[in-house]
Parts: C-alpha cells; structure tokens; sequence
C-alpha cells in the first residue's frame, strides 16, 4: 500500500501543446509557459488538470497531461527520461553544418 | 522518372486547398481537436514530443535534384536547417509549426511533391528497392508498378478508413532489398514460364508487436491484373480486418487467423467480381502512359577521364574503402549506383543538413543525371555514376562528410527518432546509435567485421526494423528508465528470419557494451569468410549468450 | 449523382446492414429494398465503404443512405463509393460538405461522382502525356 500512497502524494505539473506552432507548454495557475520552472506544481492532480482544463480557451492548448516533477532546491526536474527530454530539448545535438570536417586536404594522388 | 501531367497537378492543388481550409478552421476554432486530429494525420502531420513533425512522401524512394532543393529549403524557411530520412524512404521534419504547413505543402506541390497518406489507417507510400531501375539482378524495372499503385491508392475513397494502416513493397530483383516479405502486401515482379511479366504476392508481413514472415497468396499473378488483385485484397482486409483492438488490426492478424488459405479463397471470389465488374484494371494503353515515364536514360555521359580509378582505387585507401562497400553493380556496363551514406561516424542516422542537401542536388546534376534515391538504411543513392566520375565524386563528397565508407558495415545503423523526438518511445534510439558508431569507427576494423546489419527501435512498433537486424535493440519502459533488448539473428531480405531475443535486457550504459561482446564474440569463432548472419545461423544463439551472461 | 442527399430523419421502410456482416454472405433479398441504411458507428470505421461499393455492383439502384458518425469534410468520399444520401447523427456544418463535394473534379478511381476518371482522360486526350508540369 506504500506505493500507491507514494503516487497519491507525488507532485505533478501540467504539460501540454501550443495549437499553432505545437511548442511544449506548462500551466504556471494562470497562463501558459514555455518554461517548466514557472509551472505550478500540486500534489492533487485532479484538481491541477481541472484549474488547466479551465484556462484553455477555444482549445488553443492541446494534449494536457500530468507529468510527475521532483523539486530539488528551487528547480523543478521530471521524474522520468522522457518529461526530461521534453523539457529540455533533445539530447542529441543536431551539427547540421558544423559537421562539415571533411576537406580535399588530406588527400594525396 | 514520373512527371507529374496536369491532372496529377490539379489534384495535388486541390489536396493543398481543402488543407489549408482544415487548417484555418482549426485554427479558429471551427474544428474541435478531436475533429481536426484525424484529419492532420491524413496528411502526415503528427503531434510529437517537442513539437509537429511532418512527414513528406517520396514516392518510391526517387526524387530529383530541385525536390532536394527543396527539401533544403523547407528545413531551412521553416524548420532548423535539416531534415530526416526515415525507413520507409520518405523525409520528416521534426519542428514545423501547424499554421506554417500549407506553405510548406504549396512549396511541395510545386516541386510535385506531398505528404499525403504519410499516416493514418491508409495504404502508406509504395517503397522498393533502391536500385530499382538499375540493378544488375534486376527482372523488369519495379518503379512503373509503384507509380501505378501509387496513383490508384491515392484518396481512394474505399480505403482511407481502413483497419490499421497498409504498407505495399515491390522489388523487381531476385535479391530483395525491399523486405517484401515484412509488409501488408509484398509484391516479386518475375517471369512465368512463358516469359510473361507478372507477380508474386505475399500478404500479410510486418514487424511490430507481433512479427510475422508473410505468406504467399499467389505464385503468379499476370502483370494486366495487378490492380484488381491489391483491390480485392484490401476489400476483404477492411471488411473482415479486427477493429476491437489496434494491436491485432494489421492485415497479418486477419491472415494468421483466418489462415492463408480461406484468406486466399476470399480474396480471389471477389477478385474475380472486381474483374467482371472491369473498371479497376488500368487498360493496356493507359498502363503504358505510365510506363513511358521510366524508359531508361540515353548513358551517353561521356566525361574526360580527368581523375584516373584504377590509380585512385590503388594508392588511395579511403577511396578504396568507399568504393569496396558504397558502390553497387549497374546494369550497364561503365557505370554504377553509389550509396551516400547518412551515417557520419557518430552522427545521427538519417539526418542531413540543408546546406548537404543542396551540395548533394548540385552534385546529382553533375554525376547522376539529377535523380537520386532514398533507401529504407536511411542511406541516400545516386543511380547514374560513370565509372570515371567516381574519385571527382568522392572528393566532392567528401569535402561535404558524405563520403562515409561504411555502407553495410557496422556504424551503417539504423535507428529510429526514439525518445529524443518521438513521443511513443520507451527509450532513446539515437545515442545508442553513435555510441556504436563512435566504439566501430576504426574503418580496417570495421572491415574486418565485415557485413553486419545493426538496428535499434525505441518501442516495439519497431519503425527501425529491429525484428531483421542482425542485431537487434529495442528500448522497453524499466518503471520509468530506459532499457533495451538485444536480439539475435534476424534478416530482411529473401532469407527472411525473425531475430531472437538473447535474454534478460540491459540498461542504457550497458547496452553497447552487449553488443561489444556479440561482436568481438562473431569475431572468435567465425571461420574463413563468414558474414555474422552466417556465423549465428551456423552456431546459433548459445555461444552468444554465454558470452553475454556468463 | 453529384449532390448528396441529406435527411434528418431514417426513411421506415430502410432496411439496416450491419457493417459487421461477413463480405458476400449478403441475401440478395435486399436489392430490392427501396433504402439500405449503412451504419457507421464511428467514422474511422470504413467498413460500409467497401460495403455500399459492393450492394452497387450487385446492382442496387436504390437510396443508399450513410448513418452514424459521419463527417463534412468526407462528404465526397460517401459520394465516390455510390452512397447517395447522408444522415448526421450530430450537427455538421452544411458549407464544409458543399465545399468538399465540389473541392475535387477528378479521381484516380472508379467513382460513383461524376467526376473524371483521370487515366480514362489521359486515353481520351490521345496525346502526349507531359503537361510540362514541375521545374525540371
Ligand atoms: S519505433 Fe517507437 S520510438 Fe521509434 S519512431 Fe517508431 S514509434 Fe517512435
């Protein structure tokens, strides 16, 4: 019974999308933020997920679901990999361009 | 290729039109989301992780030059500066914002492009074989079928709700580059006995939660009839296809548990009606109007020996390297297909940059006649290299990280968007890759291992085709971290075989070193010239495991 | 056929096909009713697609009527697989179905609209098949 105790009590922060550009969203209590530090964290996500239903208007945010948060001194961290990449961005670097290593150089005929 | 005439135009503006028109209404408010979901999806539009994502289709796996310019600019006006080429040879975009998708789709249409049936429950893209066309091995050219297919299952009005999605592969060679047997439908252009063209059809493939070698449901189907035999096919699928649970919804349920047999009896019944009934077979002519498209190219692309191959080939031994796994046999004498392999040592499997991609049109202008293939290895191929064009080609390419030795080899991995995109994953699919890659980036050693078929899916709707990876990795949920599952011994091509898992899995620092000790572990105990598939299918899985979990 | 019908209320003397029926076990009785009623218990259940194709091949001429979860925006589709009359359960927007009906002019396939049959055109045309479309 511990654990499901332990998930009765865990903190949660609502994430979602923005409709028009799909960018990752949290509810701050009154708005939506792009930063996760500015979310409102509860332990009661019933009534998070309800007071978040109740701001989005003409469904202009999409997808909202309760994500379990830690806070660790002010900083607030997802518990789990994904809402970590979700938060902070792939964690994979894209070089694109900067890739570009290769040159005629060294290259002997 | 195909060039689009004007109907196949008005089509495609009219598919933009009604989208953007969805688009808008969504966007004030006159779709709900639920409403409006569905209908991005039709049109490859998904909501991921971070953001969008759209995915555009590229019949077959060819394009040209200006598609590829303008794929590089899309990823550069609306995306951030690259794109990514997936399994089933299209190319996605991983940050578009919704209100900007109809320009990018106008931008398509104009190169005759789209992202049409890139998702949802519809018969998807037709993919093939990457030297479709070109191949030395080759029966007859598979890409004019694919067109056919490709314009008969598009808004076909009958199958755009169907059970689960469809995927059809063709392949016009005896050695299948194409996984037909992995697929809804799988289709084997050959010759009968008379030397007519015709088909061999196999149903009911896939990987996924549940992998399943497709059956044969006809050793010969005339070429006249193909149409009319796919139509019956997926008549029967959406009219007796499981609609109680998404996950037993594929086509190859419905055959395994009908059995191919009565699948077969049914099929054909109504096969026969479509054929009466006579509206869906394309009439000789038509079919060859469509043909007329793929007639070979002239070859007669003299070029100056400037750059001597046989020197090249012999004191340079990167060019060898390239040459020895990157090129292909042609069909016609003097000239070759050359794979551009996407898989930078340490990059990400797929990727390209814009800048790449508009160095690349540039040079499929010079040395492939403009056109250019995608494969399902996420590798790019030019079809037309003249043999003396290869060493200018090679420094061209290399001046631009493309010229990466190592098609089929160890880091020619294929790895799916994983966690760090996808928003179904269990774990993340593209770290593992280039910490592979980075461990295997010794290209003699490399070498030395020789042929070896790596991928890595991160959940099991295995979009990297873990199931015929020689090996095998797909991410599972461990309560909240990452995990992986190693498998052993699975094969795409006409060998068909279905990997087996080793054992318990491995966490997310342990995972490469698996692999690691499967590799050195081939190494040990293969004899002469053994490929790693010979060698597993030689001593199986135990020596493996012990090495794993002793 | 290119307007679709649309009723408020299901005709009495409709008779009602399960979209579950197994395919040609149909009881060719039923081509005589003068309405066959198609359920659609969502609208991402297309089983009544391949059904209407099927009733109009057998030769039923009479009113094909679509129920259940259906939309505006594939108010063409129903057309283009022979339905010829549609029953929302729920409010739809009369505009986007007028729109969607007339968005297309052309089908790759056999369709029940009266639209074009673009590789019947392309023989009709009887001439060569490039329109010079695309940059290159
Ligand atoms: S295999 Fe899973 S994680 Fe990978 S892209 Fe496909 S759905 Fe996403």
């Amino acid at each position: 019974m511990t654990k499901a105790a332990n998930i009765n009590n865990a903190l949660r922060v609502i994430a979602a999308n923005n409709l028009s550009d799909g960018v990752v969203v949290y509810f701050t209590g009154t708005k939506w933020s792009k930063n996760l530090q500015f979310a409102l964290v509860s332990a009661d996500e019933a009534e998070l997920l309800s007071a978040a239903q109740n701001s989005v208007s003409g469904e202009n945010i999409i997808g909202l679901e309760p994500v379990t948060v830690e806070i660790q001194g002010k900083t607030i961290t997802p518990t789990a990999m994904r809402e970590k990449i979700r938060a902070l961005g792939p964690t994979i670097n894209f070089s694109g361009s900067d890739n570009r290593t290769g040159t005629y150089s060294n290259v002997s005929i | 290729m195909y060039q689009y005439d004007a109907y196949d135009h008005k089509i495609l503006e009219q598919r933009t039109a009604e989208f953007r028109d969805q688009v808008t209404r969504r966007i004030n408010g006159k779709l709900s989301e639920e409403e409006f979901r569905p209908l991005r999806l039709m049109n490859g539009v998904y909501l991921q992780l971070h953001a969008y994502m759209i995915r555009v289709a590229i019949p077959y796996g060819t394009f040209n030059s200006g598609q590829l310019r303008k794929f590089a600019h899309i990823a550069r006006k609306y995306d951030r500066g690259y794109g990514h080429f997936t399994t089933r040879q299209n190319i996605q975009y991983n940050w578009p914002k919704l209100i900007d998708i109809p320009d990018i789709l106008d931008e398509l249409a104009s190169v005759e492009m789209h992202a049409i049936q890139t998702s949802g429950n519809c018969i998807r893209n037709i993919t093939t074989d990457q030297f479709a066309g070109v191949a030395k091995d080759e029966v007859a050219d598979p890409r004019p079928y694919a067109e056919i297919i490709r314009q008969w299952s598009t808004f076909h009005p009958e199958f755009a709700y169907l059970p689960r999605k469809f995927k059809i592969a063709i392949t016009g060679a005896k050695h299948d580059r194409a996984a037909i047997k992995f697929h809804d439908i799988g289709l084997e252009v050959l010759r009968n006995e008379t030397g007519e063209l015709g088909f061999k059809v196999i149903v009911g493939g896939g990987l996924g939660r549940t992998p399943v070698i497709g059956s044969v449901i006809k050793e010969y189907l005339p070429e006249k009839h193909l149409l009319s035999y796919l139509e019956a096919i997926l008549r029967i699928y959406n009219l007796s296809g499981r609609r109680d649970n998404k996950y037993k919804a594929r086509v190859k349920i419905l055959v395994k548990e009908s059995g191919i047999e009565s699948f077969r009896v049914k099929v054909e019944k109504e096969w026969r009606q479509i054929m009466e009934e006579g509206h869906t077979d394309l009439p000789a002519a038509a079919q060859k109007l469509i043909f007329n498209h793929f007639k070979p190219p002239s070859y007669e692309h003299n070029v100056l020996p400037a750059l001597d191959f046989e020197r090249f080939y012999k004191y340079q031994a990167e060019f060898k390297r390239w040459i020895d796994s990157n090129l292909h046999d042609h069909k016609v004498e003097n000239y070759a297909a050359v794979t551009i392999s996407l898989k930078p040592i340490g990059g990400i499997p797929g990727d390209i940059s814009s800048e790449q991609m508009e160095d690349l049109a540039d040079l499929a202008d010079i040395y492939s006649l403009g056109e250019i293939r995608s494969t399902h290895e996420q590798n790019l191929v030019f079809p037309y290299v003249h043999k003396n064009d290869l060493p200018a080609l090679w420094l061209e390419l290399k001046s631009i990280d493309l010229a990466t030795p190592n098609h089929g080899l160890v880091s020619d991995i294929i790895a799916c968007p994983g966690m760090d995109y996808c928003s179904l994953a269990n774990a993340r699919s593209i770290p593992i890759a280039q910490e592979i890659s980075n461990k295997f980036s010794d290209p003699k050693l490399a070498a030395q291992i020789g042929e070896l078929k790596i991928k890595i899916s991160g959940c099991i709707n295995a979009c990297a085709h873990h199931h015929v990876g020689h090996i095998g990795v797909l991410g599972v949920d461990k309560k909240g971290t990452e995990s992986y599952q190693l498998l052993l011994g699975g094969n795409a091509d006409e060998n068909a075989a279905i990997g087996k898992i080793t054992g318990p899995g491995f966490n997310g620092d342990q995972i490469v070193g698996a692999i690691e000790t499967v590799i050195r572990t081939y190494q040990e105990i293969k004899e002469g010239n053994e490929r790693f598939i010979d060698t597993y299918q030689r001593v199986g899985m135990e020596p493996f495991k012990d090495a794993l979990y002793d | 056929m290119t307007e679709l019908k649309i009723i408020e209320n299901l005709p009495t003397e409709g008779v009602y096909l399960e979209n579950t029926l197994e395919p040609g076990s149909l009881d060719s009785e039923i081509l005589n009713a003068k309405a066959i009623i198609l359920d659609f218990p969502t609208f991402m259940d297309g089983r009544a697609f391949s059904q209407a194709r099927q009733l109009r091949r057998l030769g039923f001429k009479g009113e094909l009527i679509a129920s259940g979860d259906i939309r505006a925006d594939q108010g063409r589709q129903y057309g283009q697989v022979g339905i010829s009359t549609l029953h929302f359960k729920e409010g739809f927007d009369r505009q986007t179905l007028q729109n969607n009906l007339k968005m297309y002019s052309q089908s790759y396939q056999h369709s029940f609209l009266s639209e074009k049959v673009i590789y019947k055109k392309r023989l009709q045309d009887n001439q060569p098949h490039f329109s010079g479309g695309g940059p290159f």
